[in-house]
């Protein structure tokens, strides 16, 4: 009987205080920058300049954003989440367009249109359906969840992408040849298609298949320093795993199909992007 | 006079912004095969894939049948239009799949391909020995020259653009290859065929010189 009593008190001990990063820690966490920046002067890889930038948006970011949150919750306006989130999709799609310099044709405006789609429509299922937030659109739900979403279908829909446009290269001789006899782009594209699909999907996939056992993520790692129930963390984890995937699967077909008749002619011909790149 | 089975007119093509060929008029009637001439990248490829439209013409008007490019769908026009690379391409699959793969695309829907007696057939026709379910990428550079252009040929296309379809074959493939060509041009198909050095020329031949098509006696 104690030893239950005994747990019991621990746990709630555990849930009502997470231990605190006092102001002196995050001084102390400065060491690791310095252990960086010694490993830079030694091998000579000049990058302490990127080191120091580095730290110091690290520092700045993360404080104005922890901040700007405290009011974007505390204020909860559907038009300011909006806008917000708006300005969160934007520097997403910029973000995976910088991945995508080798894509012969413009594709910022496919990229954005997927990165939205995928992001509203999936985190909006999340708050709203699976978490059951009432309104949907509270900020301290949508804010945080749309921001996994974005952060990690990013990397999906810009290798998607990516490999669709170099497969369409790499096989623009036998793309040719069934357009020839007479396959229409949705035709000819299809392997390409699949291909891209294929590459945009793995990363999370992969991360599904290792979670747990090669990996504690860092969502859960968070939830239980912050003193949530482990139990609860795990099933938060599970629901933004599979949020994720969705906003990935979504999110990359969304954009390959929107890009891939840029790839195509008037007439439905591949366009030969081996020669001279086209204008933009 | 019969109506040109494939005639342009007044065609300009472009190549990264400049010019590669101005004024260029051709015709082909059913049951015609001509030869195309020119040294290298003076724009033989090209111009056969405009008459495929795989590429665009900027100026000029061509027409299938006396039907307008503009009248007549792209996939539908290259079934009337067949062109073959000179770099044969091998679709995924086995030598059966690429030459079924014409009867797998929308524009033949409801047209039943031939049957596997009727494809053996043809191979043996075109003394093309190989297996049917062999797979197509493992065939040797002659052969799957030859398959390609059977290919295209088997859907029944009123015309066969092909590019250089001599350059990996040897004397006996290709003279097997010309004894095809002349059973589909006997059978009211034009054969436009784009050569570097004809090893038995066509009667009829077009020459590329400056820029311009021109016909030569």
């Amino acid at each position: 009987m104690n030893a239950v009593v005994l747990l019991r008190a621990a746990l709630d001990e555990t849930q009502a205080g997470a231990v605190p990063v006092e102001p002196l820690g995050l001084v102390l966490a400065l060491v690791f920058v310095g252990a960086v920046l010694a490993v830079s002067r030694a091998l000579r890889l000049g990058l302490e300049r990127t080191v120091l930038l580095a730290t110091a948006r690290t520092y700045v970011q993360l404080s104005v954003l922890g901040l700007v949150l405290v009011y974007l919750f505390a204020w909860d306006h559907p038009l300011l989440t909006g806008a917000v989130f708006g300005v969160m999709i934007l520097a997403s799609a910029q973000i995976a367009l910088t991945r995508l310099k080798e894509v012969p044709v413009p594709v910022f405006r496919p990229v954005l249109a997927a990165t939205a789609l995928g992001g509203v429509l999936v985190t909006a299922v999340v708050t709203g359906l699976v978490l059951g937030v009432e309104p949907f659109w509270a900020a301290r739900y949508w804010l945080p969840i749309g921001g996994m979403v974005l952060g990690n279908s990013l990397t999906g829909i810009a290798l998607a992408v990516e490999r669709f446009f170099s497969e369409m290269a790499l096989r623009h001789d036998s793309i040719e040849a069934l357009v020839a006899l007479g396959a229409t782009p949705a035709e000819a594209r299809r392997d390409a298609l699949r291909a891209g699909l294929r590459a945009g999907m793995t990363p999370i996939l992969n991360n599904m298949a290792a979670v747990g056992v090669v990996s504690i993520p860092g969502m859960m790692t968070g939830q239980v320093l912050a003193g949530a129930d482990p139990q609860q963390a795990a099933r938060y984890q599970i629901v933004v795993m599979l949020m994720i995937a969705a906003a990935t699967a979504l999110g990359a077909a969304t954009a390959v199909l929107l890009a891939a008749p840029r790839a195509f002619d008037a007439d439905g011909a591949p366009r030969d992007f081996a020669g001279a790149r086209p204008a933009r | 006079m019969a109506v040109p089975l494939l005639h342009g007119e007044g065609l300009r093509i472009e190549r990264g912004g400049r010019v590669l060929l101005e004024g260029v008029a051709v015709g082909l009637a059913a049951g015609e095969s001509a030869d195309l001439e020119g040294p290298s990248g003076c724009g033989k490829s090209t111009l056969l894939r405009v008459l495929a439209r795989l590429l665009p013409h900027a100026a000029g008007v061509l027409r299938l049948a006396g039907r307008t490019s503009a009248e007549v769908p792209a996939p539908e026009w290259r079934q009337g239009v067949a062109y073959v690379a000179q770099r044969p391409a091998a679709l995924p699959g086995s030598v059966r799949d690429n030459l079924l793969a014409p009867w797998r695309l929308q524009v033949r829907r409801g047209q039943t391909g031939p049957s596997e007696a009727a494809l053996r057939e043809r191979l043996a026709a075109w003394r093309l020995d190989l297996d049917l379910a062999a797979p197509a990428a493992a065939t040797s550079g002659g052969e799957l020259a030859r398959l390609a252009i059977l290919r295209a040929c088997l859907p029944g296309p009123r015309v066969l653009l092909l590019d250089e379809p001599e350059a990996m074959l040897d004397e006996v493939s290709a003279v097997a290859l010309e004894d095809a060509l002349a059973v589909f041009v006997a059978a009211g198909g034009a054969v436009l065929r784009a050569v570097h050095r004809a090893r038995r020329p066509a009667v009829r031949r077009l020459r590329i010189r400056a820029g311009a098509l021109e016909a030569e006696a």
